[in-house]
């Protein structure tokens, strides 16, 4: 019984995704019956401020989007730590505060270390 | 006390038409509020009001040729509005709109889950991947730039939210959205509880949703569109849904989760015995000011640089929200 | 058991994708896949909260970061690499050393589960509770460590970036003729 509700909350996100994705399907129907489709070269171009497009997008791109991805990757871990120890906060007490001030700190150090260097303004 | 799976079918049908609906009029209300801030009229031509402008833009897009750029990835290019579409959507379906059996004898929610609030989080983060991809897919340069600047703001201020929420956890013990909702009934509203996670969580659901001062992949003077530059027609318009859909989501979740939710002003039922539990009507008026509030900064905020936005972030909101969830827990274990 | 078999076929499915699919975006994209099935797997099993945070840190971080990294190295769906033909072998080993390992747990841990009862009995209400209490009970150390683990991660991340920009910094100087 317990299971079967459990199951059926899943069940229901999945009806609820795939009503969004009939809905994009409906309209994008609808708009490849009743939209021309005339195709010429110049339209299929890549929009480059009406120059020819020089080169593909193969270019390299600024290391910075790499150090906030990795650093944001760690705080959402150290995130989803915390939530467990939000909902069992009254369980806890005063040990779990003094166990997650740890943890935190460990992090603060980094995130400090890093600010230090510079590296959070993004521009140097 | 669970609605069966046909109920939850209209339900979902329901919630997905009324939030396009939604959208299609939001468009409207935020070009005439524009146009009134900026002191002009906005569109007022197409029926009384200009009430009839979403109907004719909705038709237009239609008409428009749908264009697939030669260069483009053909298959991500096309799974990339279903991404955001689908996952914006539902986001939608965890929020409660009112007690449980108000909706013509069925539950005003879609699911009912114990973890609602991450259940939300997760759909959210996931929208990061309808902007990322309708930006590579498409194979041009502005493109590909507004998606990587897009998708890394994004990320960066999901932690935002992430932090901002630990303090309201540890005072309901709860990641049920009704349950939360509930709390706020009995004791507090979570807003004067936690008013700096408050500000901290508003700040960061504006950057989330991309809207002014964040609207980096709208800056036009610099990356033409961003992600959005090689979408045109139906295509363009199921972006802009997915926009406004997560726009109506991050106003209905600050609503819930530091606004009572669906619950009005206990003082009212002195008036009318019983309106502070009548459902939907609270948990609109919520969204609507929040809305609003999307458009007025809209009207009044310059657009932030991207290494201002980024420092913003790093620097001040993520520690401003931190310090709030520390202070609370050392309040909540040492002084209470 | 159905639901189980028909999202393990799923999660194959995505994995040969991941290392079959020659764009590195493609394959990046099959492991979303994979990753969105396992957390549908964790539902069916009543462990909503580990979905949660599986579809939130590996879905919505991890792999985030993974397509950043396609993006910054720049990486060209058919290039050849004949530098790393003996890593080949290598990894081919590795991988039939793992395939071996996994088989030889899913063989001899035992077929029962021991207090299944008390499990599901603690995961109701999607176990975000019971995770909590037993990690900062039981687990106390190895959270610490973690954080450790995270810190070094942070650090080594800045390290690599740092030596990048005061070089960047020097050419400038170069240039300018300072």
């Amino acid at each position: 019984m317990d299971y079967a509700l459990e199951l059926s909350g899943a069940l229901y996100i999945a009806l609820f995704a795939l009503i969004g994705i009939a809905i994009v399907f409906v309209t994008l129907g609808m708009s490849r019956m009743i939209a021309p489709h005339n195709i010429t070269p110049g339209k299929l171009a890549i929009y480059e401020c009406g120059e020819i497009p020089s080169r593909g997008t193969d270019v390299q791109f600024n290391v910075n989007y790499y150090l906030f991805a990795i650093m944001f990757v760690i705080f959402d871990v150290e995130v989803a730590f915390f939530f467990p120890w939000a909902v069992a906060f009254d369980a806890l007490g005063i040990y779990g505060v003094v166990a997650v001030a740890l943890f935190l700190l460990l992090l603060l150090d980094g995130l400090i270390y890093a600010w230090t260097k510079g590296v959070l303004k993004w521009v140097y | 006390m669970i609605d069966s799976l046909l109920i939850t079918f209209l339900k979902a049908l329901l919630l997905v038409l009324v939030l396009l609906g939604a959208f299609a009029y939001m468009t409207l209300i935020e070009r005439r509020l524009l146009g009134r801030m900026q002191h002009r009229f906005g569109p007022n031509r197409v029926g009384p009001f200009g009430l009839l402008q979403p109907i004719a833009d909705a038709i237009k897009s239609v008409f428009k040729e749908d264009i697939v750029v030669s260069a483009a990835d053909k298959f991500v290019y096309f799974l990339a509005p279903f991404i955001s579409i689908t996952f914006a959507l539902s986001a939608f379906g965890a929020i409660p709109a009112g007690p449980a059996g108000s909706f013509f004898g069925f539950n005003p929610w879609i699911v009912d889950l114990d973890i609602g609030l991450l259940y939300v989080f997760a759909a959210t983060s996931m929208g990061v991947y309808g902007v990322f991809l309708a930006g590579w897919a498409s194979n041009s340069k502005y493109s590909l730039l507004g998606s990587l600047r897009s998708s890394a703001q994004m990320i960066s201020y999901e932690m935002g939210l992430g932090l901002s929420v630990l303090g309201l956890i540890m005072i309901t013990g709860t990641l049920n959205l009704r349950e939360i909702v509930d709390y706020q009934s009995g004791a507090y509203l979570l807003i004067l509880l936690q008013p700096v996670a408050f500000v901290t969580f508003l700040i960061s659901a504006i950057a989330e949703v991309n809207r002014t001062p964040f609207d980096l992949p709208e800056a036009e003077q610099e990356i033409v569109a961003g992600y959005l530059t090689e979408y045109s027609s139906i295509k363009w318009a199921l972006f802009q849904m997915a926009e406004y859909v997560n726009m109506m989501t991050g106003a209905a979740f600050i609503s819930t989760l530091f606004l009572g939710g669906w619950r009005g002003p206990r003082f009212l039922d002195a008036v009318v015995p019983g309106i502070s539990e009548w459902p939907f009507i609270w948990l609109i008026l919520k969204m609507a000011i929040f809305m609003f509030l999307f458009i007025w900064l809209r009207a009044t905020l310059p657009r932030l640089r991207y290494d201002q936005l980024m420092r913003f972030g790093w620097i001040w909101l993520f520690e401003l929200a931190m310090l709030s969830a520390i202070v609370t827990g050392a309040v909540i274990a040492f002084v209470l | 058991m159905l639901t189980f078999v028909v999202l393990s076929v799923l999660m194959i499915v995505g994995a040969v994708g991941v290392i079959t699919l020659k764009q590195p975006v493609h394959a990046a994209l099959s492991l979303v896949a994979t990753l969105l099935t396992l957390a549908v797997t964790y539902v069916t099993l009543q462990a909503h909260f580990l979905a949660a945070i599986q579809v939130i840190v590996y879905a919505g971080a991890i792999m985030v970061l993974f397509l950043f990294v396609i993006m910054l190295l720049n990486i060209q769906g058919d290039q050849p690499q004949p530098h790393f033909r003996w890593m080949q072998i290598v990894a081919y080993l590795t991988a039939l050393l793992a395939a071996g390992a996994i088989a030889a747990t899913a063989f001899l841990s035992p077929r029962e589960l021991p207090n299944a009862e008390l499990m599901s009995e603690a995961l109701a209400g999607g176990g975000a509770a019971a995770i909590g209490e037993a990690l900062f009970n039981d687990f106390v150390l190895a959270f610490q460590l973690v954080g450790v683990l995270l810190l070094t991660g942070i650090i080594g991340a800045v390290s690599l970036v740092q030596r990048k920009a005061t070089q960047t910094a020097k050419d400038e100087r170069e240039l300018s003729g300072v």
